[in-house]
């Protein structure tokens, strides 16, 4: 699925790559190749600003960490952030379910 | 040119921010990079892969704008909303209480609304209600409002008698100078980063 296919969808699926814990922006993208059975074809380096985005709209909290001589960006959700990531699941189920309503009918 | 360069040359924005961000990416550049060559890939084929996985220069400086943009935006708006108040409240504090006449008092709240205008605009912004070319907006708003401000100013001036002078005048002239320095500088900014998305 190419990143229109995921259009508006990006910073859910990013929100929802944190929801177990922090991680980084490298760790995201893995994540997120991964979790879609490598079915997400996306510019991964525009995931970098998405975070920046939603660090400004409160839905995560980025600090720069030292780990292992590597410098690391590691993000977490906030508590808005969580409601943003329920509210976004809850929307696609329902979308998913009129488009499914309509093309099986 | 590396990537990160690449990525790096079209950004106009607030200094901080962008060198934070590109460090980001660029780290993180590196441990794509770092982790073909741990899957057995010469660095250079590590390189290629990671630029091809990253996408297109173009496509992730753009995203990146958007960003540098939008901060632009919050610091100019910032300023036309400290600024522009503070350099009336003097004029309105200072600036004598003689009655200066029909015109002066017209050109006076000219310039007042002008301000306004600008203040209303940056505010809109600061609270998130003006998302759209925020920083174009700001940046040509700050300069209305100083330019129909100096306009006035020049007129009221050569209409004004000399009687009518505040003592304070001096302390007015040169902390309106200062503050339209602050306001054109910030404006200017605004308008250059908020120009750069048209150019790509």
């Amino acid at each position: 699925m190419d990143a229109d296919g995921i259009h508006g969808q990006l910073d859910t699926l990013i929100l929802a790559t944190l929801r177990r814990g922090e991680a980084h922006g490298y760790a995201i993208i893995g994540a997120l190749r991964e979790r879609s059975g490598e079915q997400l074809d996306l510019p991964s380096g525009t995931v970098y600003p998405a975070l920046r985005r939603l660090e400004r709209a409160g839905h995560v909290a980025g600090k720069w960490t030292q780990a292992g001589g590597r410098r690391r960006r590691v993000y977490e959700l906030t508590e808005q952030g969580r409601s943003a990531l329920e509210k976004g699941r809850e929307d696609w189920l329902a979308l998913r379910r009129v488009m499914t309503a309509v093309l099986d009918a | 040119m590396s990537y990160l360069e690449e990525v790096a040359a079209p950004l106009r924005g607030p200094r901080r921010l962008r060198e934070d961000m590109l460090a980001e990416l660029g780290d993180g550049f590196e441990e794509a990079v770092a982790d073909g060559v741990e899957h057995g890939l010469s660095r250079e084929q590590a390189v290629e892969r990671a630029s091809a996985d990253f996408g297109s220069p173009d496509i992730v400086a753009a995203a990146m704008q958007r960003e540098l943009e939008t901060a632009q935006a919050r610091r100019t708006a910032w300023t036309l909303v400290v600024a522009l108040p503070a350099m009336t409240i003097l004029w309105d504090l200072l600036g004598g209480d003689g009655d200066p006449g029909l015109a002066v008092t017209v050109l006076a709240r000219l310039t007042d609304a002008a301000s306004a205008a600008a203040f209303t605009a940056a505010a809109l912004v600061l609270t998130g209600r003006l998302e759209r070319r925020a920083a174009s907006a700001c940046g040509a708003l700050g300069f209305c409002a100083i330019g129909v401000a100096l306009g006035c100013s020049a007129a009221i001036a050569a209409l004004a008698e000399p009687s009518d002078t505040p003592s304070a005048l001096p302390f007015l002239v040169l902390a309106s100078a200062a503050g339209t320095v602050w306001v054109s500088a910030s404006a200017l900014r605004a308008l250059l980063v908020g120009a750069v998305r048209r150019r790509t």
